[in-house]
């Protein structure tokens, strides 16, 4: 078993995009494999950055313990972008503007005084693995007994300068978003907040039907801007960093929920990591195909969803996935049967070489 | 959680300061000019001082944590002025690439090589500050063996002054990159690590409080404060710094002379 300072509970969790209001909603489209016609790219300027955040974190509240102790990390990767993109446009007009617009510690600010937490509370911007490094810090936070609960909120909404920067850079698909696919001609955004309550773990009493942080690892490619290291010497890197901390070895593993962008150079680098680490063939799978790539937020809201796959037993396609490009890999292109799962892995990877994973495990009653 | 945490050298850039305030404790700085002026590139720069000397074996693990509350503000605005223009045809993907506030912490990792976690805090007032207990306390989990820990902020907007010349340490030999037209910014980075780090000189001093806790100050301030405080802490060689965020985070940093 996992050392216990290393176990976490993920008590509640929360998630909302522009076509799925909740997290059952999502959980039960990704199990279908079937993605609502308009999403992605065209969800963009649709949703208010704060009210996505006050979305996701009121089905938690209810579950905070003591919220005057209670530390919040919030993970962005952009904040609150379509504020910033109003105050650049007032500025270029010659309107009148504040020095600075909304900056991250703003929009932090304002969820913190809204719900009054009183411990300690931060943002983390990782580009797209700010959703696994919050949470990773928050493990970090409460594994060093800085507090005894943390709530980890991440969310980002997609504007046109988002959408332009990654139409410059080439990355966004002209159909749809099919990651692994042999066809796959780049990745879809969206917009997405997501929050869960994370705690260490009780001798008792436990919840039900809840899952655990048991391991995590960073690590960085140190290779380029942008694009990832062909050698997956990152990824594999973190990989093993989680794996070490949950005292597990690769074959323990039974689902790997994978960071699956659709662009060619990620999801060739995750093959290799997947192919160097895991000879036993766990099954792979991944919902981007579904949200789009929700950047900062991403992190949190897949491993949310896919924690309920070590509650149900079941593992959803890898949506968008047709016609694999990788044969050797246990890739899921429909629902299997379901089946005790113990541990899965979630990894992320972000511009800058950035890389994280986590393991998580169902919750074990006492 | 006992394994010590040790402040080994320390650099502090500051474009609107005369003269330019440099902290140094380890050795030569074989800093590279730079052609381009980058807040980035001095930072790099920055870094590389800090850590020449340290073999590649030993820098592999090593750890980037950062703070920052303006983060990637300024290249927002150079990639928004490329979208805009001719009609939003030709947005900069080399812009693009810069505007997120962890470019200057990956970029210092791909200067040096440096493979462990990067993370960038933003906390208001309390930034920089976040970042260095964080550091601190990843090195003192055993999940780091060194790490470079600080901040930084560039100013947007206003005038873009050359930088002030460098003040030196005694006996310090310093190349210090002096551009003409530098990115108003300031930036504060150390080296940390928790036992004698191979090739380095002994350590100026050992970290022994680095707190995180709330606080009830919700007041707007978007100036990173601690970055300052950090300075003077880090000059003094001793000291205690306490700072609150606006966010509702409170950080307390003591260092002892070693």
């Amino acid at each position: 078993m996992p050392h216990p300072d290393h176990a976490m509970e993920i008590v509640s969790s929360a998630a909302i995009t522009p076509e799925f209001q909740t997290i059952q909603a999502l959980w039960t489209a990704w199990c279908t494999g079937s993605r609502p016609e308009a999403m992605g790219v065209e969800s963009r300027n649709s949703m208010d950055w704060h009210g996505l955040v006050t979305e996701a974190l009121h089905p938690i509240l209810t579950h905070v313990r003591d919220a005057s102790h209670c530390g919040v990390i919030l993970a962005t990767a952009k904040g609150n972008i379509a504020e910033i993109e109003a105050w650049m446009a007032a500025l270029r007009q010659g309107s009148r503007v504040d020095p600075v617009p909304e900056l991250m510690s703003d929009s932090l600010q304002a969820v913190t005084h809204q719900f009054g937490f009183g411990g300690p509370c931060y943002v983390v911007s990782t580009a797209c693995t700010s959703g696994l490094t919050a949470l990773i810090e928050a493990g970090e936070l409460l594994a060093g007994g800085v507090v005894s609960e943390v709530v980890v909120v991440a969310a980002e909404t997609i504007t046109d300068f988002t959408h332009s920067g990654f139409q410059a850079l080439k990355a966004l698909t002209k159909t749809t978003c099919r990651p692994f696919d042999k066809s796959r001609d780049g990745l879809a955004l969206g917009s997405a907040a997501a929050a869960c309550l994370l705690r260490r773990i009780e001798p008792w009493p436990r919840s039900e039907g809840t899952v655990s942080l048991v391991g995590w690892g960073m690590a960085a490619d140190a290779v380029h801007r942008t694009a990832p290291d062909r050698t997956a010497g990152g990824l594999i890197r973190a990989i093993r960093s989680a794996l070490a901390m949950a005292g597990l070895g690769p074959e323990a593993i039974d689902v790997v929920a994978v960071h699956g962008t659709g662009t060619r150079y990620n999801d060739q680098m995750e093959a290799t990591a997947l192919r160097a680490l895991f000879s036993h063939q766990p099954a792979i799978t991944g919902i981007k195909g579904l949200i789009g790539h929700t950047l900062g937020a991403a992190g949190l809201i897949e491993t949310l969803l896919a924690g309920r796959c070590l509650i149900t037993g079941l593992v959803p396609p890898m949506v968008g996935l047709q016609q694999s490009e990788y044969p050797d890999l246990n890739l899921v292109i429909q629902s299997g049967p379901v089946r005790p799962l113990k541990y899965l892995l979630k990894t992320a990877s972000g511009f800058g070489g950035l890389n994280a994973a986590v393991i998580l495990s169902q919750t074990v009653p006492a | 959680m006992n394994t010590p945490a040790y402040l080994y050298a320390w650099i502090s850039l500051d474009t609107d300061r005369t003269p330019l305030v440099l902290g140094w404790g380890g050795g030569t700085w074989q800093g590279v000019q730079r052609p381009t002026t980058k807040a980035a590139n001095l930072a790099c720069d920055a870094a590389q001082a800090l850590l020449s000397g340290i073999t590649a074996g030993y820098r592999d693990g090593g750890g980037v944590f950062i703070g920052s509350t303006t983060g990637s503000l300024h290249d927002d605005l150079v990639f928004d002025e490329s979208r805009v223009m001719d009609g939003g045809q030709y947005p900069s993907p080399n812009a693009f690439r810069r505007t997120l506030p962890s470019t200057i912490a990956t970029e210092i990792t791909m200067d040096l090589g440096l493979h462990g976690p990067v993370i960038v805090y933003a906390a208001g007032a309390a930034s920089a500050a976040v970042a260095c207990v964080r550091g601190i306390d990843y090195l003192r989990r055993g999940i780091v063996p060194m790490a470079i820990v600080g901040g930084f902020e560039i100013w947007t907007g206003g005038d873009h002054g050359a930088m002030a010349k460098a003040q030196v340490p005694e006996g310090t030999e310093a190349i210090i990159p002096r551009p003409t037209s530098a990115e108003r910014c300031q930036i504060v980075l150390a080296l940390i690590g928790s036992a004698e780090i191979p090739g380095h000189r002994r350590p100026l001093g050992q970290f022994a409080q680095a707190n995180l806790g709330g606080s009830d100050i919700h007041l707007p301030g978007q100036t990173d404060r601690s970055l300052n405080l950090l300075v003077d802490l880090l000059v003094a060689g001793q000291g205690r710094m306490e700072v609150d965020g606006a966010v509702g985070i409170k950080v307390v940093l003591e260092l002892q002379r070693r």
